[in-house]
């Protein structure tokens, strides 16, 4: 037994150097190939090897693709990748610090010839569409190697994504509808009907392309709390829903000329809007809100978006802050509203007016160019390797049909055209996910909405009448950072790692206390300020101050 | 100076180790697969302990990235919220200890006492089961159980003519919450050692106690209690320990900005300042403090134990 036992200890320590040697040999058969790791922009659901997108690039350029299961929502997963030292050849990466990522020398930078001799379709349309693009994800110093690439999108930049949303129905029974709200549905249409298949959207979305006044605005919250609107014969209808993301102050705080993450002059002096007088108006505002039973007493437990959307469907809340795409019907979301509530109905409007005038909103995009996403390469690519990305890159992104197949793949197969073929909205066919999955489809191509996408797209029902008012006739209320640091030449964001968390804990902290009463504004303002300027914010302001103006820097004038 | 007889007595000392090795090869070349992996997977990563004092850099690796002069510590120590973090990390794990310490042992020796089997072994299932949920999902819960607007508890409160109490964002509720919740999900699974080492104590004794005429409370002061002191006393030097370690992910999906000044702890803190801005040096450097100030908990606590009882770990 004992003789049995070492037998098979022994093997299994043989076993170990033995298993290396034939992934060694594995590895030497594949490296035939020029092998990509890559992690690719999946968003909901699993990335999967040998998907039919993963199949049509290998076949295309002859090359061997690993992919990297790990979705764009999963920042710890990919913090965790960056800390592993395995970095993939190519990642598509979501957050802002692609620059860091550089630093750090976990990426590689790109020269600028080897965009133009592997990838010319890209260069063509930058230079053509948007030559200022070219300034962005430069390493700092050098005029012509890049950190990533750069993304644009002919239909972003400069529109307001957040907006107020209100029950519909709450509103009529307070007798607060605005005049000037319609229906954005009120026929039956084939492209809706064909949108859904759980409730009907007629009468159901409405949409006031005004700004409401502050004095319409509060009315409307003291008829949700007093007025029982939902008619269930008791006083709790939550009026207005905050939630522990700033997105939730935005059409509100931005009517006292500030706009969370943007910076402004104050007497003089370069400051954040979260230590500015505007900002400390805007807290009393809310104080005086909570003090009368206006605002959830319990939205600190609303960590997210998700948490208040979670709530907004349950039916007990009147109001809060929400993107606009909500709006458009097709994606469905209040559809568990409607359900647990059948005769609700939901309205958006513009932002609110201030008393003395004001109104504001905060920017989606502060560019068309250089949106959130972009793709880097790993520090252990090398020139050959990143030539055939390239290439890849450019035939994924901007080939006429594989700009549309690896999105949703083939015609009759993965999906049909809502209309005429390569002239409407591809819809997939039942059991095919975008985004990952078997197909692999959105997971490899970059997140361009190019010219021809945009007209193949249109716009999803609904937003072809709310999109046009967001981001092209109210552009001039939007507030955008006065000083910002597009090339990476100051030392802002190693302040923000540095000081970042702390500073966000006071001002966190001190947005719950405010509101609630915990403390007096006017005699606690000062502490506040001066703690958050201790923590870090000068420092932060300081690296801030020499960035670039922002609007020079969008009329082309790149000078520190 | 050793003699002859001392040389004599250690060379017989060392042939009766090799034989008894060679007659035991087999069970050594067992003992050497996890002695390997103990050494691969736990004491060579010590080795990254180092980028704790230096400017890491993923891309220049840890041998190259350049010594900091204790940045990292200097930056943990001047952190505004420091003293408030290690503050609120002690005052909970200690609460933790006072009140959830002791509740496992009381649940074993009530379930020891249960001569139903069925009974004792429904409530030992169902004691245990919470310990098998996240806290993500306990959080859920507990958010709607505790919520001043739609919570049982709420209307309870009502009910009788009380004001609800929103426990989770008022501060002088919060970590109560926490140390209830905490033994509630843990009490079940902390009993299983305290059941087991019961199981072992000799049924004689119970016997003998019993014909010299003492009832069942007296048994088990007199004889389950002292039979649980090794196990206890082994148990409460690891709690002492992880003082710095108050529970990270029980806080960090109940916790809000209104309790901060209450709850926010080492971990949480250093989650949002660390992890979420890729500072592993700094994380490094937070990580060995609070496992040094552990060893150190540890050992002083194991001094004093063994200074006033027979008992400790080492």
């Amino acid at each position: 037994m004992k003789k049995h036992l070492a037998v098979l200890a022994t093997v299994f320590l043989l076993l170990i150097p033995t298993s290396g040697l034939f992934a060694a040999a594995q590895e030497e058969m594949a490296a035939e190939k020029m092998t990509f790791t890559w992690l690719g922009g999946g968003w909901n659901t699993e990335i999967v090897d040998d998907s039919w997108a993963e199949q049509q690039i290998q076949d295309m350029f002859d090359v061997e693709i690993i992919p990297v299961n790990i979705l764009r929502s999963e920042t710890d997963k990919l913090n965790l990748l960056v800390a592993s030292g395995d970095f993939p050849d190519v990642a598509y990466w979501s957050a802002s610090d692609r620059y860091g990522l550089y630093a750090d020398g976990v990426t590689r930078s790109i020269p600028e010839s080897a965009f133009r001799e592997n990838a010319p379709e890209y260069t063509r349309r930058l230079d053509e569409d948007f030559p200022w693009g070219w300034n962005y994800n430069l390493v700092p110093g050098m005029d012509d190697e890049y950190y990533s690439t750069t993304m644009w999108c002919v239909v972003c930049g400069g529109g307001i994504d957040y907006a107020p949303q209100f029950r519909m129905d709450w509103l009529e029974k307070i007798g607060m509808v605005p005049d000037g709200a319609f229906d954005m549905f009120p026929e039956a249409s084939e492209v809706i009907d064909r949108a859904s298949e759980t409730t009907d959207a007629r009468g159901k979305y409405h949409f006031y392309p005004s700004h409401p006044t502050l004095d319409w605005y509060e009315g409307v919250l003291r008829g949700f709390l007093n007025d029982d609107p939902d008619g269930n014969g008791k006083n709790d209808s939550i009026p207005l829903m905050l939630y522990g993301h700033w997105a939730s102050h935005r059409g509100l705080m931005e009517m006292f000329g500030i706009s969370y993450g943007r910076n402004l002059m104050e007497d003089g002096e370069l400051i954040q809007a979260t230590i500015s007088k505007n900002y400390r108006d805007y807290l009393k505002l809310l104080a005086g809100w909570y003090a009368e039973g206006l605002i959830d007493p319990e939205f600190t437990l609303l960590k997210g978006r998700g948490d208040a959307e979670e709530k907004f469907r349950s039916g007990v809340a009147g109001t809060f802050m929400m993107h606009y795409i909500y709006l458009t019907y097709y994606y469905k979301r209040w559809d568990s509203l409607f359900q647990n509530v059948p005769t609700a109905k939901v309205l958006m409007t513009l932002p609110i007016r201030n008393r003395d005038g004001r109104v504001g909103a905060y920017a989606s995009d502060l560019d068309s160019v250089n949106s959130w996403t972009n793709y880097v390469v790993g520090a252990h690519v090398d020139d050959a390797k990143l030539a055939k990305f390239l290439e890849i890159y450019d035939w994924i992104n901007f080939d006429p049909e594989q700009q549309v197949f690896l999105r949703y793949g083939l015609p009759d197969v993965h999906f049909e055209w809502n209309g005429d073929a390569w002239a409407s909205r591809p819809r997939m066919k039942e059991g095919v996910e975008q985004g990952g999955g078997d197909q692999g489809l959105m997971v490899y191509p970059h997140g361009y909405e190019t010219k021809e996408l945009a007209a193949l797209h249109g716009l999803p029902p609904g937003a072809e009448i709310v999109k046009p008012v967001l981001f092209d006739s109210i552009t001039d209320i939007i507030i955008f950072p006065l000083r910002f640091d597009p090339q990476n030449r100051t030392n802002e964001q190693e302040v923000r790692k540095n000081y970042g968390s702390a500073l966000k804990t006071i001002e966190d902290e001190y947005l719950v206390k405010a509101i609630t009463g915990e403390v007096d504004i006017d005699s606690s303002w000062d502490d506040y300020v001066a703690q958050w300027r201790r923590a870090g914010g000068a420092e932060l302001l300081a690296e801030q101050a020499k960035g670039l103006l922002y609007g020079e820097f969008m009329d082309g004038n790149i000078v520190y | 100076m050793a003699t002859l007889a001392d040389r004599d007595v250690r060379k017989v000392i060392r042939r009766q180790t090799l034989n008894r090795a060679k007659r035991m090869h087999e069970y050594y070349i067992l003992l050497l697969i996890p002695a390997v992996l103990l050494v691969v997977f736990k004491y060579l990563p010590m080795y990254g302990i180092i980028i704790a004092f230096k400017d890491f850099s993923i891309g220049r690796g840890i041998h190259d990235s350049p010594w900091n002069n204790f940045e990292h510590f200097k930056r943990l120590f001047q952190d505004p919220f420091f003293y408030r973090i290690t503050r609120n990390t002690v005052i909970i794990s200690v609460y933790r200890i006072i009140f959830g310490f002791p509740a496992p042992i009381i649940l074993a020796l009530l379930l020891n006492e249960i001569r139903s089997v069925t009974y004792k072994k429904t409530v030992q299932t169902l004691s245990y089961l919470p310990h098998f949920v996240s806290w993500v999902v306990l959080a859920g819960i507990f958010v709607e159980i505790l919520s001043a607007q739609r919570g049982p508890i709420a209307h309870l409160f009502t009910l009788v003519g009380l004001e609800p109490v929103s426990w989770l964002t008022y501060k002088p509720t919060f970590r109560g919450v926490l140390v209830v919740t905490g033994i509630w999900q843990s009490v079940g699974w902390g009993s299983i050692v305290y059941l087991a080492a019961l199981s072992s104590i000799d049924p004689s004794l119970y016997e003998t106690a019993s014909i010299d005429g003492a009832n069942r409370f007296q048994q088990a002061i007199r004889i389950t209690v002292p039979s649980l002191l090794p196990i206890m006393t082994i148990l409460f030097l690891l709690s002492v320990s992880q003082i710095l370690n108050a529970g990270f992910e029980q806080i960090f999906n109940l916790f809000n900005p209104a309790v901060y000044e209450v709850a926010d702890v080492i971990d949480t803190y250093i989650y949002r300042s660390g992890f979420e801005e890729r500072r592993w040096a700094y994380n490094t450097g937070v990580g060995l403090f609070k496992n040094v100030a552990g060893l150190l908990l540890l050992v002083g606590a194991n001094a004093v134990i063994k200074r006033y009882s027979e008992y400790g770990i080492w």
